[in-house]
């Protein structure tokens, strides 16, 4: 990991307010425009208006349309969600954990990138993304081999250009800064939808989304419903927390049947 | 749009983006807004944050209905009716703003007493000539003026004159009028009237918006306006595209006046525009019938003959519109410099004068007759936007040749090749004789220039990268297409010839592609001193004496002086932000201002402060630049035979009217009516419950076999239907269905259909449907969604299919086009398609079974 | 209003998870892996068992079997894991870092450092059977032994790296996966050492004897594990029981890869006889199919437990006990 040393060193991360999401999918765009991503599979679903379906190696904001029934009665927006789904950065992350080859690294903005000169396309960061983000493009045509998602805009970032998806968004439910600040604004927010009467919760502290040895999300949204509904999972762990308890019953389980087996053979 | 033009005076909307985040109460009604203005709409979610109510008004659930705070859904094609419930709700329940409408409207003037309602008519005003299928406008003059010359025929396809547009007021000055608006014949009585059958059970029936919803959306622009609070309300083409888009307009401007929220804060009517520059193109016009700065066109049916003739017909006595001479005069020289002459007058007699209608749809007819031979199309798809499109592939065919300028190859520069009429061999290749330039187009980014957006703001763009290849940018193309046709006509000695060689066209040329420097053209439009070409500050300086040119007076003070190019200057601040570009006119943001201060001139409240009378120096002042002269004080009376602007008073805030005020009851300038009215579309699946017409009366329609309509109540159509746009893909797709990024967002063409009426045509969800009208037949994958419901009418649940209108046999992404659906009528005062609301059916099934797998 | 049916829409399929969507990501993962699991484990129990056959001083032909068997199931492992890299040009980034969380990357350097031991080992047996002779008998067996925790941690592993994720078929067999693999991984490695002795050979028959009660030992854990593992994947196991998956893992895995093995072996003891002819060859045999098959199973049962996202909320809703 470098640090440079003229860039301040704080962390950065996301807010994502999925109250103030009109669902206009320019943030997913502009992430594909800056970043030269190529275009996805055709695929229409049926599925309200999402037919990108969800984040992978070559869609890094994904703009997920859930429509519930009651959708087009009084409820609005609790009827048909929309939320932009990005690379959570986690503050331990499970891609980084699992990576092999150190491809994955965290950066001076405390963001998780890919450095794909180094990745060497084993996959392993996939699986163990409890967010299903990350994803190795193994397209015949476009794909590299090599594992991509969201870097935080870590070439705009150095150059003090806040990145392009929170650029595009039209009505600031992308917001980007500081995680300190952007948890204070994130807790007014709740504050204030909850006074109005709406069941609105943060998505990526400890408590809801993160927790469980990933701690809190360097991208936080605030939902207005189930975060399953979001495509998002509960409560997930850092699928790392079961390596050392594993390679411990491993090794007795090994070390008995050794034992077992010498018993079995020993002369005599 | 005459639907503001004929009630405030100017077409153009009546407020800034950035002001709704003022309103207390944002409705829109005919407008996607969060899809197709997310910029904008921006600021309605500002206001909402502030606590301001949201409420959407739509037959569709769409991404703007889910972040209102209510939705409320209509029947396409019923607006008139809900806004004259609205209307007649805040007359009979007392809650319009009093002070306001006395002050500022035309609410008390006296109307000739000949006026007879539709009320009385049973669905027409007084002076319908049934022979003519037109209105003689005298009896809705105002008591005391001269009778208005009746349109002559011709005014089906040329602008009115502006002594029509607004008001002939020769005669007694001020107008009688009864201030106490008891006087049956004054215009609110009138008012009061004509919409008092317009309740909510009306409402009901006819739109299908429960009464408790109505009420809902009553109270809240009651209690939303006022003194202390006022109410914005937001529309598009959810509203224009209807054989009576000026009138739905119109009795949201009335409705707007009686609520006293024109011309303040937060209020206000915001048009939103198309294209990111198609205000523009209607203020320096694309249109046929009007020149730059809203000018008529001179046509051969009125006095239009001689410059005299032109300024005697269209120069009404009072009003802003007085000044019209001087912008003919200056538009003139700067068409014709030099050459243009008193003495010649000005080469007026070059203009060319309308003597037919030469709107799109008679234009496509023209050429599918024979009649037209050449066509250019710049930037438009009319092959897949275009209404009737099957048909209007067919009259493409009739043409000798047509130029497409592009970005990509369009379905228009390709429809001998691979339209659904080569398909299915109606039309065959071999057989057609045009012949099709297709030439590449620069990008915006490719080019130096304005965009006048929404709120009549001028914002400069500058070229980023050359345009690659052989791409041109429009500003070469016309200037070289000029540059080679004045050589080929250099010699010649016709008035054709003339026309070319009168012109003064001199703009220098730049780089390796001799490109026209494009800022010579924008200070041209700003105008300038002919003598010593110094920049003009603004319109107050043309004159009408050929010592000035100006080529869009509007558009004045743009560009006041040498090196200030204020479309191009971008400081912003909390509150109107003056500095970010230039609005027209004179860079007022906020339109007919002086209506936020009370009759005195003192804000109606602190809360909704924007300019007042600074009695210590004698001037308006405030946050935006007074849309009023700007030492006129408020107890400045009318001149009694004043003309222009001193026969107005220093409360009449509506300047470019000719009496100042706000028309709530417009005696001149609609041809179908002084008051709207509720009629059905075109094609309807109800009767109209209120009148025992059906339809508009004037509303146009081109009978052709392959334009037929659908009967109200034809068992073959039941299904009411309208189109519109997703956020993903614009209009005809040359800019979306092209971009990988964006064609991905939505790759197929579907139907939205309720389950309701997916269960009763045996689809589920993603099945194909053939969707047929009496004009063709269209496949499309069913999208089953509750955000679809059908709207109940007389107990009867009456089904609205929704079709986004995006696609077309050519690009990433292909699909049926909607338009070949969509039927050629147009509305009597723009000739506006009615792409909204028209009727259909729906099956299971496909009518291709090879076409595109998605 | 009419009422309507049960119409499908764009609406009614949105349950507690979005469209059905998958939530996590599987890997790409298929038979190169499924070989590197089989080989990998089959490498490192065959070590462990030959340093420790040495340690009890048993059989030598035991011990020269497991050095040659090791070897030869190491060598695969390489190509078959570069081959399976998106850029096996990268494959030595690998060994760029140690990661201590991550079990590929300790997996990496166990394959690294067990696969040199085991190429040591096949190095000396080949000069002892080439010299005919014994050669350094005290350091060898020390030097023996430090390959075996590496042999260890390949010998199971691949069980952590696929508990270690979020793919809720895998996870959820935690802890149980890694010891049903080193359980099935003792059993095949012994097998393949009976076959490599020859059957019913007169000179071997007493190692044999002594290689099937281990192997029994082996299967029995390894059942034990397995049917542990199932009774705790619930719910979450389907992909693996049923369907397809299920129509292998059934018969081939665990019917005819651990149980039928195993009763044949118990049999003999059981009628107080010898396991002989083709029971035995059986039961030398199916475990090493049993084994493959584990691991195919599981590769594939997971890529199928990923795109049931219902499993994968059930396991991270709040609710769930973990
Ligand atoms: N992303 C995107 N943005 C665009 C465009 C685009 O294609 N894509 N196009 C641009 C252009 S050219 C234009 S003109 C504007 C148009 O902007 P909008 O007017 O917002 O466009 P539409 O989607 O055609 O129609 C608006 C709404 O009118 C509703 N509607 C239909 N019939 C009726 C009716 O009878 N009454 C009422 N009240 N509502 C009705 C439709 O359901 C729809 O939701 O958008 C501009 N912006
Ligand atoms: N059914 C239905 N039909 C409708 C409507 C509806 O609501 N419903 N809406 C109507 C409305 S409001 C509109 S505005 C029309 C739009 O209909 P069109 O104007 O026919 O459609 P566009 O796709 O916007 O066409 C613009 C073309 O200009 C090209 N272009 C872009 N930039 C440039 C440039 O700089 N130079 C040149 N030469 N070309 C350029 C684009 O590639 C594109 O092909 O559709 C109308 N049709
Ligand atoms: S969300 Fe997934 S990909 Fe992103 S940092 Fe966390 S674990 Fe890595
Ligand atoms: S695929 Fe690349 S980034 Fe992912 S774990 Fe392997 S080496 Fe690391
Ligand atoms: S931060 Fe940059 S890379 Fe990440 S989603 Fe936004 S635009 Fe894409
Ligand atoms: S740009 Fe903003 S409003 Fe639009 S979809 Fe993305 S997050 Fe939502
Ligand atoms: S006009 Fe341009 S900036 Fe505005 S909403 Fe449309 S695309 Fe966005
Ligand atoms: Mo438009």
């Amino acid at each position: 990991m470098t640090i440079t040393e003229d860039v301040p060193h704080t962390s950065k991360g996301f807010f994502t307010d999925t109250s103030v999401c009109i669902g206009c999918k320019a943030c997913e765009v502009a992430c594909k425009q800056w970043n030269q991503l190529p275009m996805d599979d055709l695929v229409w679903m049926g599925s309200s208006y999402d037919n990108t379906h969800h984040l992978s190696s070559t869609t890094w904001r994904h703009v997920s349309f859930a429509e519930l029934p009651g959708a087009g009665g009084a409820g609005g927006q609790t009827n048909w969600l929309m939320m932009s789904d990005v690379c959570k950065h986690c503050q331990h992350a499970g891609c980084l954990e699992a990576c092999p080859t150190g491809a994955i690294i965290r950066t001076e903005f405390d963001t998780v990138v890919v450095q794909q000169d180094v990745c060497n396309g084993c996959n392993y960061c996939v699986p163990a993304c409890p967010y299903g983000v990350i994803e190795v493009n193994m397209t015949a045509s476009t794909g590299d081999g090599k594992a991509h998602k969201c870097t935080l805009c870590y070439d705009r970032l150095k150059d003090g250009l806040e990145p392009a998806c929170a650029k595009a968004c039209p009505t600031d439910s992308i917001q980007f800064g500081d995680i300190g600040d952007l948890q204070e604004r994130a807790q007014q927010r709740v504050e204030d939808l909850r006074q109005k009467g709406l069941d609105a919760y943060i998505y990526g502290t400890e408590d809801m989304g993160g927790g469980q040895g990933i701690g809190n999300l360097g991208a936080q949204f605030l939902l207005l419903d189930k975060p399953q509904r979001y495509n998002l999972p509960e409560h997930p762990t850092l699928p790392q927390n079961r390596t050392l308890p594993g390679v411990l019953v491993m090794t007795v389980t090994a070390l008995a049947l050794s034992l077992a087996t010498a018993w079995s053979l020993r002369k005599g | 749009m005459p639907g503001l033009g004929t009630r405030l005076g100017r077409g153009g909307a009546t407020t800034a983006e950035n002001d709704l985040a003022n309103s207390d109460c944002v409705i829109i009604m005919g407008s996607n807004m969060a899809e197709n203005h997310p910029i904008c709409f921006r600021f309605v979610m500002k206001a909402r944050e502030r606590g301001a109510k949201v409420i959407h008004i739509d037959p569709r659930f769409s991404r703007t209905s889910a972040l209102a705070d209510s939705y409320v859904r209509i029947r396409p094609g019923s607006d008139i009716a809900f806004l004259g419930g609205l209307i007649n709700y805040v007359i009979q329940h007392e809650r319009y703003f009093k002070e306001y409408v006395a002050a500022y409207t035309n609410a008390a003037t006296l109307i000739n007493a000949e006026f007879q309602d539709t009320e009385d008519l049973d669905g027409l005003f007084s002076g319908f000539n049934r022979d003519r299928n037109r209105y003689d406008h005298d009896s809705w003059q105002y008591q005391g003026q001269p009778t208005a010359p009746s349109p002559p025929m011709h005014q089906q396809f040329s602008s009115m004159s502006y002594t029509q547009r607004v008001g002939n007021m020769e005669g007694q000055w001020p107008p009688p009028s009864d201030p106490t608006m008891t006087d049956p014949n004054c215009v609110f009585q009138i008012v009061k009237r004509h919409f008092a059958r317009y309740t909510p059970e009306k409402v009901e029936e006819i739109c299908g918006v429960s009464r408790e919803q109505f009420l809902e959306v009553a109270e809240a622009i009651s209690e939303n306006s006022g003194r202390e609070r006022t109410t914005a309300w937001c529309y598009a083409v959810g509203w224009t595209q209807h054989t009576k888009g000026p009138q739905i307009i119109g009795a949201c401007a009335l409705l707007q006046l009686l609520m006293g929220n024109i011309g303040r804060p937060g209020g206000g009517i915001l048009a939103l525009r198309g294209h990111a520059s198609i205000q523009g193109s209607t203020d320096i016009p694309t249109l046929f019938d009007i020149l730059p700065g809203y000018l008529s066109q001179p046509n051969t049916f009125d006095e239009h003959q001689t410059l005299e003739q032109y300024i005697e017909t269209e120069t009404p006595k009072t009003g802003y519109w007085n000044n019209l001479p001087k912008y003919i005069i200056s538009l003139l020289k700067a068409y014709y410099g030099d050459r243009a002459t008193a003495e010649n007058g000005y080469c007026y007699d070059l203009l060319p004068k309308i003597s037919s209608d030469y709107s799109t749809f008679p234009m496509f007819l023209s050429a599918k007759e024979g009649l037209v031979r050449g066509m250019f199309v710049m930037g438009q798809n009319p092959a897949v936007g275009g209404m009737n499109t099957g048909y209007m592939r067919e009259a493409l065919a009739g043409l000798d040749w047509l130029v497409v300028r592009d970005l990509f190859e369009i379905e228009t520069a390709t429809f001998w090749r691979d339209s659904p009429e080569v398909k299915s061999g109606k039309l065959t290749p071999s057989g057609i004789k045009t012949e099709v330039f297709l030439m590449p187009a620069a990008i915006v980014a490719e080019k130096d220039g304005t965009f006048t957006n929404t709120q009549r703001l001028l914002q400069w763009h500058d070229r980023t990268v050359e345009p690659p290849g052989d791409a041109t940018t429009e500003p070469w193309f016309l200037h070289h297409l000029h540059r080679r046709l004045s050589d080929l006509y250099a010699a010649e000695v016709t008035p054709q010839a003339r026309q070319l060689q009168a012109l003064d066209w001199q703009y220098p040329v730049e780089g390796p592609k001799d490109e026209p420097v494009v800022t010579s053209i924008l200070k041209e439009i700003n105008g300038y001193t002919v003598a010593d070409r110094v920049q003009l500050k603004g319109f107050d300086a043309c004159k009408d004496d050929g010592s000035t040119a100006c080529g869009c007076w509007i558009y004045s003070g743009v560009y006041p002086e040498e090196g200030k190019n204020l479309a191009r200057s971008r400081v912003s601040d909390d509150s109107y932000s003056p500095g970010w570009g230039f609005a027209w006119p004179a860079n007022r943001r906020i339109l007919y201002n002086r209506a936020s201060a009370d009759p005195e001139g003192k804000p109606w409240s602190e809360r909704k402060k924007l300019i007042w009378w600074d009695e210590s120096d004698h001037k308006w002042t405030g946050l935006d630049v007074p849309d009023f002269p700007v030492s006129k004080a408020p107890d400045t009376p009318a001149k009694p035979d004043g003309k222009g602007m001193d026969a107005l008073s220093g409360t009449d805030p509506f300047i470019m009217m000719g009496d100042g005020k706000g028309w709530l009851f417009v005696p001149a300038g609609l041809r179908d009516g002084p008051l709207p009215t509720h009629y059905e579309a075109m094609e309807s699946p109800a009767a109209n419950a209120l009148y025992g017409r059906q339809a508009n009366p004037l509303a146009r329609y081109w009978p052709r076999r392959q334009n037929r309509l659908a009967k109200h109540g034809d068992p073959s159509f039941p299904y009411a239907v309208t189109t519109y746009r997703l956020t993903e893909h614009h209009t005809a797709g040359g800019m979306s269905r092209w971009v990988p990024w964006l064609a991905e967002l939505q790759p197929t063409f579907f139907a939205e259909i309720s389950p309701r009426l997916a269960n009763r045509i045996g689809a589920n969800n993603g099945d194909w449907v053939v969707i047929s009208t009496p004009r063709s037949e269209i496949e499309a994958r069913a999208l089953v969604t509750e955000r679809m419901q059908p709207t109940r009418l007389n107990g009867k649940a009456v089904e609205t299919v929704g079709l986004p209108y995006h696609w077309g046999y050519a690009g990433i992404v292909k699909g049926d086009a909607a338009n070949d659906l969509v039927s050629l009528v147009g509305d009597p005062n723009v000739s506006i398609e009615e792409a909204k609301a028209f009727t259909c059916n729906v099956r299971k099934g496909r009518l291709r079974y090879e076409s595109s797998e998605l | 209003m009419e009422e309507y049916s049960d119409t499908r829409t764009a609406t009614s399929q949105v349950q507690d998870t979005y469209y059905g969507l998958p939530a996590v990501r599987a890997p790409h993962w298929r038979w190169l892996v499924i070989f590197y699991f089989f080989f990998g484990g089959v490498a490192g129990a065959t070590y462990t068992i030959g340093a420790v056959a040495e340690a009890v001083s048993a059989d030598r032909r035991v011990v020269r079997a497991a050095r040659y068997l090791a070897a030869a199931a190491f060598l695969p492992c390489p190509p078959l894991l570069i081959l399976d890299l998106g850029r096996p040009e990268r494959a030595l980034n690998m060994f760029r870092i140690l990661k201590l969380k991550s079990p590929m990357s300790l997996g990496s350097w166990a394959l690294f450092f067990a696969g040199g031991f085991a190429t040591l080992g096949a190095g000396l047996q080949l000069a002892e059977d080439l010299l005919k002779r014994d050669l350094l008998p005290g350091p060898r067996r020390l030097v023996m032994l430090a390959g075996v925790p590496f042999s260890i941690f390949l010998s199971g592993y691949t069980g952590i790296l696929l508990a270690a994720t979020n793919i809720p078929l895998w996870w959820r067999s935690f802890p149980f996966l890694s010891p049903t693999f080193v359980g099935s991984a003792y059993s095949a490695s012994l097998c393949a050492i009976t076959l490599f002795l020859g059957l019913d050979r007169e000179e071997t028959r007493d190692t044999g004897r002594r290689l099937a009660r281990a192997e029994s030992i082996c299967l029995a854990a390894e059942l034990t594990f397995l049917t542990t593992a199932l009774v705790r994947l619930g719910a979450i196991g389907r992909p693996l029981r049923t369907g397809k998956i299920g129509l292998i893992f059934w018969p081939v895995t665990y019917v005819g890869g651990i149980l039928v093995p195993l009763l044949l072996q118990l049999s003999g003891p059981a009628r107080g006889k010898e396991v002989t002819g083709p029971r035995r060859t059986a039961a030398a045999m199916l475990p090493l199919i049993g084994s493959l098959s584990l691991r195919a199973v599981m590769i594939f049962a997971g890529r199928e437990s990923a795109n049931r996202p219902e499993d994968y909320f059930a396991m991270t809703s709040r609710a769930a006990e973990r």
